[in-house]
């Protein structure tokens, strides 16, 4: 078969939206380009490390500063243990989606691969701390306070915890992807003026906040499978 | 009976249905958002310290009310790829 990467995603037949269907884009092309702009900036502001931060250091301070917060403050002392992933994360869903505010790029988190990728790779994880942490007794929250609830409680409790890495995944790729649509009618309408209006409102608010977004729920649900007491 | 056939007709009903998902689906985001809002700035009002500890968890609550609508948008785009 050719381009059997593919196989799963062509057999859905979704509709034909630039977001939906990776053949002929250069989304790989695209997440190359923003993992090197991550590796280099990080790069830049560790090796001019200065004790009273000037620009870059700063703005990247700012993110990991709050990262750590929170993970100390939801998960405990050892909560710096998942730093690397949320920190990924993050910068990967804020520098991914900025690429594609340059005239010319598109940006690698506007393709439900990755988002669904990311989403993925983070439920799969927080199960496997749960299930590490307290064994097959971790799923015994599925059943509800009360024994006698459990057949009403299990289907609820199953569809909203397979709800997390769907809403997780879509809700950032039709947050990007939407826009990158918003401003290409914009531009059919008006090249001078009109699109910068929906170019600050993405970039000031959307993207900071669907990056603040992915990485807090990311922590809260790592959080809760690291409850150790028995709170539900 | 020109307009029955089966193309227009999935056009015509892609474009309608494609109004209404972004339409309803805007009202309820609204009223999330304002409520939300509305708490968020009367607890500054009361008490301005506590103003960085509360945007964080404003914000995820405007994010958590705008992906519904975001959904219905997403919908929409879809319905718009068959229309023409």
């Amino acid at each position: 078969m050719e381009q059997p990467e593919f196989y799963i995603l062509d057999k859905l037949h979704l509709p034909p939206l630039p977001g939906l269907s990776a053949h002929n884009s250069l989304i790989v092309e695209y997440t190359w380009i923003v993992m090197a702009i991550i590796a280099i900036t990080i790069i830049i502001v560790i090796k001019n490390w200065k004790t009273v931060p000037g620009g870059l250091q700063n703005v990247i301070e700012s993110v990991t500063l709050f990262i750590e917060n929170y993970l100390i403050d939801m998960i405990g002392p050892k909560g710096l243990t998942y730093f690397p992933l949320v920190v990924t994360v993050m910068l990967f869903v804020l520098l991914g989606s900025y690429l594609g505010l340059i005239p010319g790029m598109m940006s690698p988190t506007g393709f439900i691969g990755t988002t669904a990728a990311m989403a993925i790779v983070v439920f799969l994880y927080y199960q496997y701390l749960g299930i590490s942490k307290r064994g097959l007794k971790y799923f015994k929250h599925f059943l509800g306070p009360i024994p006698a609830m459990a057949p009403f409680m299990l289907p609820m409790e199953l569809i909203s915890e397979f709800a997390r890495p769907i809403s997780l995944s879509v809700r950032l790729f039709a947050n990007i992807f939407g826009g990158e649509m918003i401003i290409k009618v914009l531009f059919g309408m008006s090249a001078i003026g009109l699109p910068v209006v929906w170019l600050f409102w993405d970039s000031v608010i959307t993207i900071p906040i669907q990056g603040l977004i992915f990485s807090l729920l990311t922590m809260v649900y790592l959080a809760g499978a690291l409850a150790s007491d028995e709170g539900h | 009976m020109d307009m029955l056939d089966p193309k227009t007709l999935v056009s015509a009903a892609s474009a309608l249905g494609a109004g209404l998902a972004i339409g309803l689906g805007a009202i309820g985001s609204g009223i999330g958002i304002g409520v939300a809002a509305s708490k968020f700035i009367e607890s500054i009002a009361r008490q301005p310290e506590s103003e960085g500890k509360t945007r964080t968890w404003f914000l995820v609550a405007y994010a958590l009310c705008e992906t519904q609508t975001i959904f219905a948008m997403l919908i929409a785009f879809l319905l718009l790829a068959k229309v023409g």
